[in-house]
């Protein structure tokens, strides 16, 4: 039986850089599995690729125009490989469960949590792939299905 | 998809609206018509995105009382901007090799993305 994934943002990130973690996510994207994200991950990714295109920080490396639009067609591309779920209030309210249990810096990990959590409730093979340590450390409270690309 | 244009639109005998011919059933009421685009109230989005789908960049609006419209607490609204957008740029996709050759002088994406939410 084939699994299946819900990529948290900083999984899906390692689709379009060469660093360990990369050929997980290039497995399953090339593979017949069923493939997961919440619609709040569009959002943290695209603005990684704009602040690199239009907002360097100090020490970043600011990329040509031509770049970015490569970089926005593959996230493009990869996204309509898989399921959108939207974030819906039973989502939300999913987040205080998750807040009784243990603590996140950002709101957004809250919620792409919560995500993973209704999803699974419907999708039982379904796995949580991530490359936040933190994150990886609370949904491992939640399910066992958790896999960190920093421990593979 | 191309949503410019002129609008056309007519009050037909039967009290319906004709949009650039295209006939709006059930419509209630009409609150704004500019150069570019109009809000309507419909009974349904199947008739909005029939008509956004017939070029037409058409936002909808459910004014109730005491009730938001669902562009306000449906969570798939927009789905189909989304959708389209993402269809109209992945053209442009190359092999996943070729951005990661993009990407290799870079920091680690998700990198600047822990790091981003750590400063959250």
């Amino acid at each position: 039986m084939n699994n299946d994934y819900f990529l948290e943002t900083s999984a899906f990130t390692k689709r379009y850089t060469k660093e360990p973690g990369h050929q997980f996510i290039d497995k399953i994207f090339s593979a017949n599995h069923q493939l997961f994200y919440l619609s709040v991950t569009y959002c943290e990714i695209i603005k990684i690729f704009y602040r690199l295109y239009k907002y360097p920080q100090i020490n970043d490396t600011k990329i040509s125009e031509n770049k970015f639009n490569k970089l926005n067609a593959a996230l493009s591309n990869d996204l309509l490989l898989a399921s959108r779920i939207s974030i819906t209030d039973e989502i939300v309210s999913k987040s205080k469960e998750i807040l009784n249990v243990g603590w996140l810096k950002s709101s957004i990990d809250i919620l792409i949590l919560s995500g993973f959590i209704v999803t699974k409730d419907i999708y039982r093979n379904l796995y949580f792939i991530t490359a936040d340590n933190d994150l990886s450390d609370l949904a491992k409270k939640f399910s066992n299905d958790v896999i960190n690309l920093n421990q593979i | 998809m191309d949503n410019t244009g002129t609008i056309d639109y007519k009050y037909e005998s039967n009290g319906v609206i004709s949009i650039n011919g295209i006939e709006i059933d059930k419509l209630s009421d009409i609150y704004q018509i500019k150069e570019d685009y109009i809000i309507v109230t419909l009974e349904n989005h199947l008739t909005a995105d029939l008509l956004w789908n017939g070029k037409l960049d058409i936002y909808t609006e459910e004014i109730e009382d005491n009730k938001l419209p669902l562009r306000l607490t449906d969570p798939s609204y927009g789905k189909n901007d989304l959708d389209n957008y993402l269809n109209s740029t992945k053209d442009n996709s190359i092999k996943i090799e070729d951005i990661r050759k993009i990407t290799n002088k870079l920091p680690s994406l998700t990198g600047l993305l822990i790091e981003d939410r750590n400063n959250e």
